[in-house]
Formats: structure tokens, sequence, C-alpha cells
């Protein structure tokens, strides 16, 4: 079986074609990216391929998500790749999905409703999958969510402290996002480690370009996490502000004269790293702007890490104690002035970072960073969102067999 | 000492010197005449009149100073930090001041402790400019979270101090020798563990949707101030102590809620100072809330803390973990209007120096 995976970010479209083996493992068949989707500036957008071992660069405007699948789906029928299946990967599934699903009309529809939920990203899945069906009007397309695996937040977590008839009214809970992310690494983390999955104490840090999140797994299932109703939650991000006092953004309006929209746009879009920095939310330009001793990308590195550190800790005390601390996603396996940053003063939770080991991580695979005497496990560990959402599509597509039989 | 208190009614306000208050009662501040004010003035005769400013900005950055009629331009100036509960403060000083021009008027603000806080507490992740407009975490409870740390010190060394403050609005300082470096509120009071009817923590997008359905900013402000907390999960008023004993299941899941959110604020407390060595609770009636606070207890088996099964209560003190503890576990007795009493009369002796002073 053959599964094409599109995984939207906000200015670029990743894809990759698995193909099943024999004992449920995969192979990656093709893989590619298209870059600086719907960005106007000086560089140009471009697709890189990657097919049957050979890379190609394709140079050409790419308007939006949409126009972007369409050309990933024109290079692959005209290399000869036929799939069997197309699984999408959706920010969030609203109150309605809570775990992945194929795409028939009724479904799409549903996944409309959610698209102001999350409207950076869910616009530009659904843009993908009408682009799909309408060049593969025969091919079963489906939808993994990046809430679905914070189903299992007990209501603790999940209820804010709001009146029932307005959490009825707008479905206002915490959904918690970096879900295929998580689900990946509360498997595999255990399995590097060699370590029984039940009554695991984890937290792990998905720390992206643009989000960020921690969540506290138990046992495989999450029991908590920094995001929240939105993405916008939580931690300090590239360009989101993370949490903030709810009176604020009222004050913001009152006293300063923001609308909602503007408040929007700058929580969004011109806060975080690039707001307290003033000039990146590139956290490698931060780094060395603060090495040369720029106060603000200083500042901007401490908040970000700051607020890191007291997620970790919150989720240590909340869990009972901690067994493993996972870093991953760029950021996570990339940066190791984060990792380090982030683990100095937690020893209080019998965690101990091997510096050297920390400081020699590679990216591209799994390390145990820890000191051999820490009683915490750190482990800095690329995900495999994309590994996810195949593994749903053979689910799905078994299921949908039997179904038929 | 009269002193008052912005609270939901209006204003509360209590009477006395010592421990418990001689008389206490709510000044309803809707009419602007504030019609049974002069009464309650009465009763304090002489006495000292002292005002709570829950935020008090940069403006305030002293826990207690003597209010004169000319601060209360200052004090105005604060009011659309915290607007609802500020303006009470507000209303109600500058009333008094008026009626009362000899005798003498105290300000005490609940986040001048925090005035210090180190940069990234106290910065959020918005825009630089912003912060440089007062845009910052000022924490807030400060001083309850002050009279803890010198309880404490008092009685024994403490150098890293977890100081939490439950009740029906609950808090947490993390205290470094003396100095705060974590709080679990921020701009204002609401933000942290949800109260009684605070919201706490929120996503900003949902403030964000509900201005969009059509909600006002003063709507919101309301909802988020008196509207919300455990009394809105569960349907009805509920105080910290019916919380506490209550047995349904709404109770019972807003009792949790509480739990995980003061676990939580204890980690990230803890992850504020580097490590901890006393965790002090701070209560109106401890044994009330004993079992709350064991639990709570127990979840720092991780920093090393333990409990004795019996805790060994010495007047308004208790001692919860064992002799020789890695961490010791305190709760003490929480008085407001005693220990607030207390920050008048340090504001008296330093009125008598700045007065010696010329």
């Amino acid at each position: 079986m053959k599964i094409l995976v599109f995984n939207c970010g906000s200015s670029s479209l990743n894809y990759k074609i698995f193909q099943t083996q024999p004992g449920g493992d995969f192979q990656i068949e093709a893989y590619g990216k298209a870059h600086r989707v719907g960005v106007t500036g000086k560089e140009a957008a471009f697709i890189e391929h990657n097919l049957g071992g050979q890379s190609e660069r394709q140079e050409t405007p790419v308007r939006d998500h949409r126009e972007a699948a369409q050309l990933v789906l024109e290079r692959l029928s005209k290399a000869d790749i036929r799939v069997d299946a197309i699984g999408h990967r959706f920010v969030h599934g609203g109150t309605f999905f809570e775990g992945s699903a194929l795409v028939t009309n009724e479904v799409r529809t549903r996944l409309e409703e959610t698209l102001s939920l999350a409207p950076i990203h869910n616009p530009n899945s659904l843009s993908v999958i009408d682009a799909c069906r309408q060049a593969l009007p025969t091919v079963l397309q489906y939808v993994a969510f990046d809430t679905a695996f914070h189903v299992s937040l007990p209501p603790r977590a999940s209820q804010y402290a709001l009146p029932r008839e307005l959490v009825e009214r707008y479905g206002l809970r915490r959904y918690g996002f970096h879900g295929l992310s998580y689900q990946y690494i509360s498997r595999v983390a255990p399995h590097f480690l060699g370590l029984n999955v039940e009554g695991l104490r984890m937290v792990a840090c998905h720390l992206g370009t643009g989000g960020s999140s921690v969540a506290a797994i138990y046992g495989g299932r999450s029991v908590d996490t920094t995001m929240g109703f939105s993405p916008l939650a939580g931690l300090v991000m590239g360009t989101r502000t993370g949490d903030l006092d709810a009176m604020l953004p009222l004050y913001l309006e009152r006293e300063l004269n923001y609308d909602a929209k503007a408040l929007n746009e700058m929580f969004n879009k011109h806060s975080g790293l690039l707001g307290l920095s003033g000039f990146s939310s590139d956290l490698r330009d931060i780094q060395a702007q603060a090495e040369a001793g720029d106060d603000r990308a200083r500042l901007a590195f401490e908040v970000y890490t700051h607020r890191l550190k007291k997620a970790i800790g919150a989720y240590a005390v909340l869990l009972g104690g901690l067994d493993v601390l996972v870093f991953t996603d760029d950021i996570g396996v990339q940066n190791w002035r984060v990792r380090e940053a982030a683990c100095q003063g937690l020893s209080w939770c019998g965690l101990d970072l091997d510096l050297g080991a920390n400081r020699r991580a590679p990216a591209d695979r799994p390390a145990l960073i820890s000191d051999p005497r820490s009683r915490v496990r750190v482990v800095s560990m690329p995900t495999d969102e994309e590994r996810i959402i195949a593994e749903e599509g053979v689910r799905l597509l078994q299921e949908a067999d039997y179904a038929a039989l | 000492m009269l002193l008052f208190e912005p609270s939901p009614g209006g204003a509360r306000w209590s009477l006395g010197h010592r421990r418990m208050p001689t008389a206490v009662g709510t000044l309803e501040i809707d009419s602007p005449s504030m019609d049974d004010l002069d009464e309650i003035l009465d009763l304090a005769g002489e006495d000292v009149i002292a005002y709570v400013l829950p935020q008090g900005g940069e403006v305030f950055r002293q826990p207690v100073s003597r209010l004169r009629p000319k601060d209360l331009e200052r004090l105005e100036a604060c009011v659309p930090f915290f607007p609802g509960r500020n303006r009470t403060t507000f209303a109600v000083a500058r009333a008094a001041m008026e009626r009362r021009p000899h005798n003498r008027h105290y300000l005490l603000c609940e986040t001048a402790f925090f005035a210090e806080l180190p940069l990234p507490e106290r910065a959020y992740g918005l825009p630089y400019e912003l912060y440089e407009k007062g845009i910052r975490r000022y924490g807030g409870d400060g001083l309850c979270h002050q009279w803890v740390w010198e309880q404490v010190c008092a009685r024994f060394v403490a150098s890293r101090l977890l100081s939490v403050h439950l009740g029906d609005a609950p808090s947490l300082a993390a205290i470094l020798e003396g100095r705060p470096v974590g709080t679990s509120m921020g701009f204002t009071p609401v933000e942290g563990i949800p109260s009684a009817n605070g919201v706490g923590d929120l996503d900003p997008a949902i403030v964000l949707l509900l201005r969009e359905k059509g909600m006002s900013v003063a709507e919101l402000e309301h909802l988020f101030i008196n509207g919300s907390g455990w009394s809105a999960m569960v349907g009805r008023p509920v105080g910290f102590e019916s919380l506490l004993r209550g047995q349904t299941p709404p109770l019972q899941a807003a009792r949790e809620h509480l739990r995980a959110a003061l676990l939580k604020a204890i980690g990230a407390g803890v992850a504020a100072l580097g490590s901890v060595d006393t965790l002090a609770f701070a209560s109106r009636d401890v044994s009330s809330a004993l079992t709350l606070i064991t639990e709570l207890g127990h979840g720092m088996d991780i920093a090393g803390g333990s409990l004795l099964a019996v805790p060994v209560q010495a007047g308004d003190f208790w001692e919860l973990s064992p002799k020789g503890s890695e961490l010791r576990i305190v709760a003490l007795e929480y008085e407001r209007h005693a220990a607030l009493a207390g920050w008048v009369e340090k504001g008296k002796e330093n009125s008598k120096t700045e007065d010696r002073r010329g």
C-alpha cells in the first residue's frame, strides 16, 4: 500500500510517500517540500522533490497551498507514482473530531466548520484536500488531527473556569496541539530507552520554529499541555505571545486603542521572540545577537527558556515525578543551548544533564543527553508526524476493509 | 485601624487592632454619596484608616505608604490597570479622606513586593515597546506573601521559599532570600490559579473570540473578575471553604481542578527558584484546608518533601514535615485583618522616620 501524506505549515507544504512493508514498517519512496508558499518578498518560492533517490528543485511561483498541492500531484503523476490513499494533517479538530477520519462529503462539511478555530492552518489543509479530491477523485483521503492525542485530557486540564453556558455555546476548552508529534514521541522515546510505557511519567517539549508546546504524558496518554483552545496559548513562540493575563487584551483595547483585529494580528504575528527581540523570530539569530551583547536579544532568549523551564517544572510536580524528558522538533533537536538553559536548575526533580552529550547530540537521530546518575532520562529526538499520519491511514483503510466485508 | 478592601460587592471593611476585627461589613459603592460611609467612619473615631490597592502598577512600589490628598492623583492613575477593584479603592479613599481629613490614611499595595521581579519573569511575549508602556507581570497578593516570608524567618532559617496562599483567591510566590523571583499572578490578580469568581489562566484567543462574538470590554472584565472561577464551574456561588467541604460531583470536579492548578503553580515556582527549602501554606483556617495541604505536600515528594502522619500545631503555626527533612513544609494561620494591621504599624514607623528627617 502506498500512502501520500501532506503536512501543511503556515508557509510551506511537506509531502512524503510511504510504502508499507511486511511487518507493518514503512519505506519512504519520495518526499519534498514547497517553500515560501504564498509569501511575497525577495526570495522566490520553489518546490524541492526527492523522487527515487534523485533530488530536484522546481522554481515556480506558488500562490497558495492549493496550488502547491496541484504542482506536487502533477510532478508525481509525471514520475508515474500512483498512491492508494492521501493523508492530511489537520491542526484543529474542534469538538467533533476525536480521531482520524476518512474524508467524505459530510466530513468535509465538518472540517469547514473548524476553519475559524485555527485560521492560520486549517484553511490551508482544507484547500489541499480540495485540490487532491479534484485531481484524484477516486483515491481515498483521510485527515489526522493534532488535537486528537489530547482527547484524553482529564477535565481538570481541559476545562477553563468559565460559565458552563459560554463553554457549551463556543466549545471553549483546552484542545492542545502538536498531538501527532506527541503520539510519535510517546511511543518511540520509551522504546529508545528500553522502558515500559505503562505508568511512565514523561514531559515532552515540541519546540518548533513556528509553534512550541509542552505536554505531560502519563502511561502514553496526554494529561496536560500548554497550548489551549488555540495554538496561541502556552510557551512564548517565534511570533506568538503564549500565555497572557485575560485582562490584558481588554486593557490594550481600552487604554491603548487597539481593536480586536489588531490584537489578533499582534498576538499571532508580531509577538513572541520577534516582538521581544525586535528583529527576528529565529532563535539562532537571537542567540547570535545576544552573544554580541544585544540586551533585547538576551531578554528574548531568557523569556523563552524561562517559560519552558517553568512548564517542565509544573508538569514534573503534576505527574508526581518525572521519568523521561524529551526535546523534539527543529529547536528541540538542533539547539543545545535551549536544552541546557531549560534544564538548568531542575536538579530538584532528579534531572541532571550531561552537558557534553547535550552539546554533541545529533539532530537527525535520538540521543540520550542526561548524566548517567540522573534519575530523569533526558532525550533529544526528532519527531515524525508524517509517519503517524501514514500509520493512521493504514489503520483507517484496514477498518474500512473490515467494514466492507 | 479601619481597613477597606475592594470586593465583588463593593468595599469590605473591618475594624479592630489585634487578631480578630471587632466589626466587619461591606460598603456598597454604587451610590455616589456612599450613604453608609459616614456611619462606618464614625466607628473608627480617630483611628488610622487603611485601603488595600490590588494593582499599584509602576506607581506604588512600597507595600505601605502614608496617603495624603496630593497622592490621590497617583492613586487614580492606577485605576485603569485593574478598573473594577482599583476604582473601588480610589473612590473609597477619596471619599473617606474628604470626610476625615484629620485621620491618618495609609495605602497598602498588593503588587509592591513584586516590583523588582527578575526580567524574564516580568516580561510577556509581547512587543518590547509594550513592556516599556508598563505591560508586564506585576504579581499580586504581595502583602500576604511578604508576611509569610517574615513569619517563617522569625521561626527558622529559610532561603528558598515557596509561599502558597489558600483562600478565595489562591496565589503563589517564589521567594529567594526575601526577594520574589516568581508569581502566579500577572498583569492583574486575575491571571494564574482560578479563584472563587476569577477566571485564572485563559487562552488569549478566547478573549478575542468573545469580543468577536459581541461581548463588550466592560462585560468581559466583569466576567473574568466576578463571573468565572469555581462558582461559574459549579453554577452557584462557592467560597474556598465550601469548595473544600463539598461532596457533590461538580464541587469535587472544581476542587480537583484547583488542586491540579496549585500543583502546576508549585512546580513552576520551584523551577523559577532553582530549588526549594521551605514550602509554606497560609490559610485563614489551616485545619479546614489540611486535606488539600497534605495532598499538595505529597506532590512535593519529588523535591525531597515528606509529611508527618499527624502535623504538629503550635498556636497558629503548623509543622507538617519531620525534623531534618530536605524540604520543610509548614502552614500558617493567616488572619488578614491582623496581618494588614501589622503592615500599617510598619507604615506608622516609616512615617515617624520620615517626619524626623523633616
